[in-house]
């Protein structure tokens, strides 16, 4: 299918000039379009171009694609004001770019009459899509690829609330270091993160004595509330998805080797599993075996692909133009 | 051939973003058959008559530095210089895969963006060439062979190409040792499947074996005709300290090249601060632009 492929530029509602790529089929879709949403920093083109070959893809399947680029971010007007990556994210993960996102939709709307919308991104694109999807109706369903469900900052000991999943794993490299003079002269010369190696090892003796229950209590119980779950827990995550999943659909694809799984599995699937038992059948969950967070190989970024593009046929097959 | 495709058309139909004394039109332009993405940076009042073209860096340091592009390009062109940025073939927003491009696209696409510039805006004359990491060695390049490039700067450009490629292979090395525990390619392995025609990836980009072996074999101390043009030489570090010897040594080869230090993080990789401006870098380059118009 040919498709036309153009900049745009819109301006937000604080009046800020906001810069995007449209990717239009010729025999486009009006009843709903999809708009990929910023993962941060890297704009519109997300890592390796990632974005690029979304819009491409599901260009083909005949949806008009926006990727834009919100305020401050990308060839946008506005500027980021934190000083560190981390507060930036945090920013985003508690709904920085939503208005930005609703005033995209609006635009596609009046330019181009779409009224429904997939929202697509991965990680503070996910999360965005998520959280405009809670306040804004025309959000038809979010395909969110790697969602964080934790508040990102950088005067937080990150180490303090990690998940069994990323302890285990660096439980591994501490044992490989065992071997490693250099490591040793760290560990004589007080340079070493104590705290952090205990808690490893600490985690992999509660496993081993079969003590994963009393774990699952200490983290986290099914009232959910952010205490339980770990402070550094969003607490927006679980309104809004069950916000979207009252009426809508959400495809949410992890990579298997990615933190951000182990933290949804930890922080959310364990402690929330009465209401995630309830709304399990609405969500989808994907995970793409081995991959890291961006999805480098070409062999991951196909598999998520094809997972995103069958979703999309059977709940947007052309034959009955939608969902009901 | 130049397929150009902007102006007052291009105004109309795509808008532009209009701030201080400047309007940013997004555009793509043709080299030979596939597309290019640019943005013109072009400023309102009092043009000047040269403009500049943005080389970028390579990859993933093209995103991670990429507001630090568009920032500087506002501040040459409130000052009255039009500015060009523009992704090579196979990167951003360009046409084309990443596999298939090389250096030798790179430079065709870099010397077509210094035409376009000149074609579309009236008043430039001669075209700069600003490049950061790669791109300040691909403006070095490129000058070599363009008639109209006026002056260069470089910050923190890539002088050795083979150092730079076996830096790229680590990154891959990185991510075999993340996701499989070992390595199962090293770079020897890495080298031979490219020159039998597989790609490698570099940070989720398919690297193949033109790029490599193109790259790999810019030496920029040996070419002498980079000291034709005046030049600035930014290295950037994150404490001031000595010139880096190999700049040192370009210096004693080339009397008109300026070389300058500034301190600011590495921005064209990811690092704990954000990075929207490198006000040191800026200033040190504006400081040498103004001496030279002196």
């Amino acid at each position: 299918m040919n498709a036309r492929v153009e900049p745009v530029l819109f301006d937000s509602r604080n009046n800020i000039r906001l810069f995007g790529i449209l990717h239009r089929p010729e025999d486009a879709r009006e009843d709903v379009g999809i708009i990929i949403l910023s993962p941060g920093i890297k704009s519109r083109v997300a890592p390796h171009r990632l974005y690029v070959k979304m819009a491409k893809r599901f260009c083909q399947m005949g949806f008009c694609v926006l990727r834009f680029d919100p305020h401050g971010i990308g060839d946008s007007q506005g500027e980021i004001e934190e000083r560190m990556v981390a507060d930036f994210y945090g920013s985003v993960q508690v709904g920085r770019f939503v208005n930005d996102t609703i005033d995209a939709m609006d635009w596609m709307a009046k330019e181009h009459g779409i009224s429904r919308f997939i929202l697509a991104g991965l990680c503070g694109g996910a999360i965005t899509g998520l959280l405009t999807g809670a306040s804004d109706r025309r959000v038809d369903s979010l395909l969110g690829l790697g969602i964080p469900v934790i508040l990102d900052n950088a005067v937080t000991d990150q180490g303090k609330y990690m998940t069994r999943g990323q302890l285990e794993v660096l439980r591994g490299s501490y044992l490989k270091k065992l071997l490693d003079i250099k490591s040793w002269s760290r560990f004589l010369m007080l340079k070493s993160d104590y705290g952090l190696i205990c808690r490893s090892i600490m985690t992999a003796m509660k496993s081993k004595i079969g003590n994963a229950r009393k774990y699952s209590n200490e983290s986290g119980n099914s009232t959910g509330s952010s205490t339980k779950t770990g402070h550094n827990f969003n607490p927006y995550f679980p309104m809004a998805l069950h916000k979207m999943l009252s009426s809508r659909r959400v495809l949410l694809v992890f990579s298997g080797a990615d933190r951000l799984f182990w933290e949804f599995e930890e922080k959310y699937m364990t402690p929330y599993k009465n209401e995630y038992e309830k709304v399990k059948e609405i969500i989808e969950i994907y995970i793409v075996k081995d991959a890291n967070h961006v999805f480098s190989y070409k062999v991951w970024q196909g598999d998520m692909l094809n997972a995103a593009v069958t979703w999309l046929n059977m709940n947007y097959s052309r034959v009955n133009k939608g969902r009901s | 051939m130049l397929g150009l495709s902007i102006s007052t058309d291009s105004v109309r139909k795509f808008g532009s973003l209009q701030k201080d004394n400047m309007q940013e039109i997004p555009f793509f332009f043709h080299n030979e058959n596939y597309r290019l993405f640019g943005v013109l940076h072009e400023a309102k009042k009092l043009p000047r008559k040269e403009g500049f073209v943005f080389c970028a860096p390579f990859a993933e340091e093209k995103l991670w530095a990429h507001r630090v592009m568009v920032n500087f390009a506002r501040e040459l062109a409130v000052r009255g210089y039009p500015v060009l940025r523009f992704d090579y073939m196979g990167n951003g927003d360009s046409e084309g895969e990443f596999e298939e491009s090389s250096l030798e696209t790179i430079l065709s696409d870099t010397e077509c963006a210094t035409r376009t510039l000149m074609a579309q805006v009236r008043d430039v004359e001669s075209v700069n060439l600003l490049g950061l990491r790669l791109g300040g060695t691909v403006a070095a390049l490129v000058a070599e062979s363009a008639a109209k490039v006026n002056k260069l700067i470089l910050w923190e450009p890539i002088l050795n190409g083979a150092s730079y490629m076996r830096e790229m292979l680590r990154v891959n090395l990185s991510t075999q040792t993340a996701v499989y525990k070992k390595i199962l390619h090293n770079t020897d392995d890495l080298v031979r499947m490219m020159k039998e025609g597989k790609t490698v990836n570099v940070d989720g980009y398919e690297m193949a074996w033109p790029l490599y072996e193109q790259v790999e074999k810019i030496d920029l101390l040996e070419r002498s005709k980079t000291c034709d043009i005046p030049a600035l030489i930014v290295q950037i570090c994150r404490k001031e300290k000595y010139v880096n010897p190999l700049l040192a040594k370009l210096k004693e080869k080339c009397s008109i090249i300026h070389i300058d230090i500034s301190v600011e993080e590495p921005f064209w990789k990811e690092i704990r601060h954000y990075y929207s401006k490198a006000n040191n870098l800026y200033q040190v380059t504006l400081n040498w632009l103004e001496q030279d118009e002196r």
